[in-house]
């Protein structure tokens, strides 16, 4: 016979199944989705100067200022399973390391409430340019603009597009 | 179901006594469900705790294959703070892998472990160094916070480390991890939960 617990419990799993499945086709939905905005960078005024960082004044590092133009179409899916859109500017430079990378500004732009599209002009860094000793004179830096895509449910993937090259100059200012 | 039912189904001659678990039902966890339990014999109790470790075990299997396969030693965690909002939000469960040979850039979310400390955190790396031979150093900063994370790091430490992460996120579902988060809150409901799914495994003879 069916008690309570019997179709108490069917019912759970009906739901449950319905709400997984669901969740599954959503998440299906931004897989295949990958949007490429049309992105221009532009990097003004650099110059470098030799500081202590704020974790370390004993120490001076070289530490480097420019400000920045960024314009981007929208880089959001349109399918309905996006939340936000983290985008981040990552800067690449030839420094006093093989690899070396920050972030040096970034925005969350969420679904419906945030505009999905950028137009930056003569932003200031959000973050501060360090190199990790002296390796920045006379080097190159390249700024692209990358973005990850939170879902509802499903994949995180990353993407990146546009990025401009620069050298900086090999004098202190 | 009403009680004349149950009475012309009982197999016992004596009438069950009116109290609540007889008048819900055949398999409640009341006295008939106890009943039950005493009439097995014991090749199907045996047989019912291998049942109930073939469950378990099964589970240990899948956690541990997802351990080698994802190459992260826990391929699934909860988010338990509010610093990625709005990407992440309590309760959230990410998957995670940690491919070596695929090398850890800025812009990522990581789940680390800061030493001497045992609650993984989910952040995002902001600024990232490797050497020549290899050796990589990261500092990073969670969504929501305004400063990055050199505060939450031991003490001295200024980079984290390869060693120091857990995975790196790659897919996600929301709220399901909530559960975790309210045993973590109300332990006892831990014992709640598996007791009576135990109780339910031993006492349901399909």
């Amino acid at each position: 016979m069916h008690s309570a617990l019997t179709r108490g419990n069917a019912i759970f799993s009906l739901g449950f199944t319905c709400v997984a499945l669901a969740t599954f086709l959503c998440a299906v939905t931004t897989v295949f989705e990958n949007p490429s905005p049309v992105v221009s960078v532009n990097i003004h005024n650099p110059f470098v100067r030799n500081q202590q960082q704020y974790h370390r004044w004993s120490q001076r590092f070289d530490r480097a200022y420019f400000t920045f133009d960024l314009n981007a179409g929208t880089c959001m899916p349109v399918t309905a399973n996006v939340v936000a859109s983290c985008t981040t500017v990552r800067l690449r430079f030839t420094g006093s390391q093989a690899v070396n990378q920050i972030i040096v500004w970034d925005k969350i732009m969420r679904r419906d409430i945030d505009d999905p599209r950028i137009s930056l002009r003569d932003m200031k860094l959000k973050y501060p340019f360090y190199d990790d000793a002296h390796g920045l004179r006379g080097n190159n830096i390249t700024l692209s603009l990358h973005w990850n895509v939170v879902p509802v449910a499903g994949l995180l993937p990353r993407n990146s597009e546009g990025h401009v090259t620069i050298k900086l100059d090999d004098q202190y200012a | 179901m009403s009680s004349e039912e149950s009475d012309t189904k009982a197999v016992a001659p004596a009438p069950a006594p009116q109290s609540w678990w007889t008048t819900v039902g055949e398999y409640t966890l009341g006295k008939d469900a106890f009943g039950e339990l005493s009439q097995m014999t014991k090749r199907q109790i045996l047989f019912q705790v291998m049942n109930v470790a073939l469950v378990v075990f099964s589970a240990l299997m899948i956690w541990k294959g997802l351990m080698v396969v994802t190459g992260s030693e826990s391929p699934i965690v909860v988010v338990l703070s509010g610093s990625m909002e709005p990407a992440f939000t309590r309760g959230d469960l990410l998957f995670l892998t940690n491919d070596k040979s695929d090398p850890i850039r800025v812009g990522e979310i990581l789940v680390f472990k800061v030493r001497g400390r045992d609650i993984p955190i989910v952040h995002r790396v902001l600024k990232l160094h490797e050497d020549h031979n290899g050796n990589l150093k990261f500092l990073t900063k969670g969504d929501n916070n305004r400063v990055d994370d050199r505060g939450l790091y031991a003490q001295d430490q200024l980079w984290l480390h390869p060693d120091d992460v857990v995975g790196r996120a790659r897919a996600f579902i929301p709220y399901v991890g909530i559960v975790t988060i309210l045993m973590n809150d109300f332990p006892f409901l831990k014992f709640v939960l598996l007791g009576v799914l135990g109780l339910y495994m031993l006492l349901n003879r399909e």
